[in-house]
């Protein structure tokens, strides 16, 4: 069955998916050793926390771990960047990625971006394609852009009027 | 009319097939509406109350979209660069120099495509119903304005329809059912940049509700109508006319039924016709049959039945969506996620003689609804782009800034675009598909340079100061509206059906849908005057069929 982004989102909601078929036998996604910690720091450098909250506290990265361990064919994806980022975070800093500075992070995704590796470029923009669906799917994310809420039940009765500060 | 179960089967439960409907049901004729597709429930289906509403544009269901192919559409010529379609961020739209069949967009479904159109409620502008005789191109309807009118008034009066007293270039009896809807903060933009072009900029007439309204709320302007109406202030066929049909206990409707032919009996009549449940085939005589099927899927069940062809017409003439949409950013907050799609337009260009050096007019109204550039996800993919902290301050600079500017133009009938049946590809009851054959000629091509500009001026005059996207209709085929393909007219050797949606040849077949349209008109939205033409032909079929 095609799964739709709508369906998932809702699925992953209720924690259905974290439990459900991860189990099983299969490529999975690095997560140990060089590489713990790098999918969490990477999702919530694409997103951080300034007045709004970042990806890591909306559990953007839970979500995204969720999705790639549901359709595996993302795994090996996922995990050739997070091995390039592990590796030149230890290159180029001698620490894990997850210990930088989010300058830095941040300088090393600009890199990440810049590669011209399929595999890498392929990682680069599945991930910041996923990160933005989720995070922007939270409402916690909206009030920093002066989005009030879904579009229903209420509207936008005020849709005549100059908006807020934001907006 | 004959003694059977039913009076009258109709094929579609779209704009046409729910007019029809009303009309014959409320006068007490028995009426079995068949449709492909399935049923909607707008609460539950139409979610726009769930986070991730942005992510699904239409919730189409199983079989709600029909199956078509495309022959191979035409290169592109490397000196009309500027009508290309790009997003600053992602490049060009189509990458390569050959135009690419994006979509024909459609809904399959009690309601058809009301069920995701914006609401727009228009009048043809009569000059638009005579282009052969006026400016010897394309084809005349057989049948003037002032016959329609009437029709026209009905329609609004049961989808209930908001605008102005009065409405530029199409001249009114009385006033909308509905007073207009307020502009929008971000249409109040347009509006002013229009004024400064000399332009007029005018509520547009939609069906939507401004206030309560034969038992369905006001619109509250949550900008989604695209996306399916969950409370039914929408004027959608679904909740209006098939709603009414309904309660008269006279039109039954069977959803998720493909009618895959039409049977021919003595003496010019239609005997009955031939339906898919899922399982297996089905008959039903039909003392009369009315085709509302829509452009794209009618020529196809009359070319697969072989029937109602002695024109040669069918599937011919087919008239696309000839579009442009520029948006850009504005640099004052502008709300634009608020309001209506459509809420306003501008008609000056609407005339067929309105642009310098073609023939076939436009129209200019707001983009952002249908752009799908209201959700903060889409912000970020399409309007900020980036990541970090560098893009969040992006977002927050830049959410409800968006102004779009969309123009809708004639298209004339150009010999390479038709429908035929695909020779290869069939669908699920093994019949074969309908093939969309489109290319745009000079003239077309010339219009939508001339669509493209006047949407770029108005967005300047407006204060935008960047243009983040652009598309349209030279390297994509995107089409809502279709036409043309079983057109109506006078001479049977011209056309498909006579003035009252009538085949020519076969006495009990009717086509009410877009195909009967001889022109598209100068960018007026269609589903009220297929509602017109489906009341008008209510009635004829009722007192003479």
């Amino acid at each position: 069955m095609k799964l739709s982004r709508r369906r998932f989102l809702q699925i992953t909601a209720a924690g259905a998916v974290v439990a459900g078929p991860l189990g099983c036998a299969g490529p999975r996604l690095l997560e140990s050793g060089a590489q713990a910690g790098v999918l969490d720091s990477y999702i919530d450098t694409l997103l951080p926390a300034d007045s709004a909250p970042g990806a890591l506290e909306l559990g953007v990265a839970v979500q995204v771990r969720a999705l790639v361990r549901y359709k595996r064919a993302l795994v090996p994806v996922y995990n050739s960047g997070i091995v390039w980022l592990a590796a030149q975070a230890q290159l180029q800093h001698g620490k894990g990625y997850a210990e930088l500075a989010l300058a830095e992070r941040d300088t090393l995704v600009l890199q990440l971006s810049e590669q011209s590796d399929e595999s890498l470029a392929r990682f680069f923009h599945k991930s910041l394609h996923h990160a933005r669906m989720f995070y922007y799917t939270n409402p916690r994310a909206w009030s920093a852009l002066g989005l009030a809420g879904t579009p229903q039940p209420a509207g936008f009765m005020d849709y005549a009027q100059a908006p807020g500060a934001h907006g | 009319m004959a003694d059977s179960e039913h009076d009258v089967v109709i094929v579609g439960a779209g704009a046409g097939g729910g007019s029809v409907a009303y009309g014959l049901s409320r006068a007490g004729v028995r009426v079995l509406l068949l449709e492909a597709g399935p049923r909607f429930e707008p609460a539950q289906d139409f979610r726009l109350d769930l986070p991730s509403w942005e992510l699904t544009r239409f919730p189409h269901k199983p079989g709600s979209r029909g199956s078509y192919s495309y022959a191979e559409l035409q290169s592109l010529d490397p000196h009309r660069q500027h009508l290309r379609s790009y997003n600053t961020l992602t490049g060009r739209t189509v990458p390569g120099d050959r135009r690419h069949a994006y979509g024909y967009h459609h809904v399959r479904g009690v309601g058809g495509s009301t069920l995701h159109f914006t609401g727009e409620a228009h009048r043809l502008n009569p000059r638009a119903m005579r282009l052969h005789s006026e400016h010897g191109v394309g084809a005349d309807w057989p049948l003037d304005y002032g016959e329609l009118e009437p029709w026209y008034e009905q329609a609004e009066q049961v989808a209930g329809v908001a605008g102005p007293a009065q409405t530029a270039q199409r001249p009114r009896r009385v006033p909308c059912p509905l007073p207009p809807h307020a502009l929008s903060w971000a249409s109040r933009k347009l509006a002013d940049g229009a004024a400064m072009l000399g332009w007029g900029w005018e509520a547009n007439t939609v069906a939507a509700l401004s206030r309560p309204y034969a038992g369905r709320p006001g619109c509250n302007y949550c900008l989604q109508c695209n996306r399916g109406c969950p409370r039914g202030d929408k004027g959608s066929a679904d909740v209006t006319f098939l709603r009414d049909a309904a309660a008269t206990g006279r039109c039954s409707i069977l959803s998720g039924v493909q009618v895959t032919r039409l049977l021919a009996g003595d003496n010019d009549r239609i005997s009955g016709l031939v339906y898919h449940d899922g399982q297996r085939e089905q008959r039903v005589t039909a003392p009369v049959v009315v085709l509302c099927a829509g452009s794209v899927e009618t020529p196809r069940l009359l070319l697969a039945s072989g029937l109602a062809n002695e024109s040669g017409q069918v599937g011919r003439n087919f008239l696309e969506t000839l579009s442009w949409v520029s948006i850009g950013l504005h640099p004052e907050p502008l709300g634009s996620h608020r309001g209506l799609p459509s809420d306003s337009i501008c008609w000056d260009f609407n005339a067929p003689d309105a642009i310098p050096g073609v023939i076939g007019g436009m129209r200019l109204s707001p983009a952002v609804g249908e752009a799908d550039l209201s959700g903060s996800f889409n912000y970020a993919t399409r309007v900020a782009g980036g990541w970090g902290l560098r893009h969040k301050q992006a977002m927050r600079e830049q959410f409800g800034h968006a102004l779009g500017v969309a123009s809708i133009g004639e298209c004339l009938p150009d010999a390479g675009s038709y429908v035929d049946l695909d020779p290869v590809q069939a669908d699920a009851a093994g019949m074969p598909v309908a093939r969309i054959h489109s290319h745009l000629g000079d003239m077309a091509v010339r219009r939508l340079e001339f669509m493209a500009g006047r949407c770029r001026e108005l967005l300047i005059a407006s204060g935008v100061d960047r243009l983040v996207e652009e598309y349209g209709s030279y390297d994509l085929f995107s089409s809502t509206h279709v036409f043309g393909t079983a057109r109506m007219g006078r001479d049977p050797e011209q056309s498909v059906v006579d003035a009252d949606c009538r085949s020519h040849r076969w006495r009990n077949l009717f086509i009410v849908d877009g195909s009967v349209f001889p022109s598209s008109g100068g960018g007026e939205s269609p589903s009220l005057t297929i509602e017109a033409l489906g009341l008008r032909a209510a009635e004829h079929i009722r007192t003479q069929a």
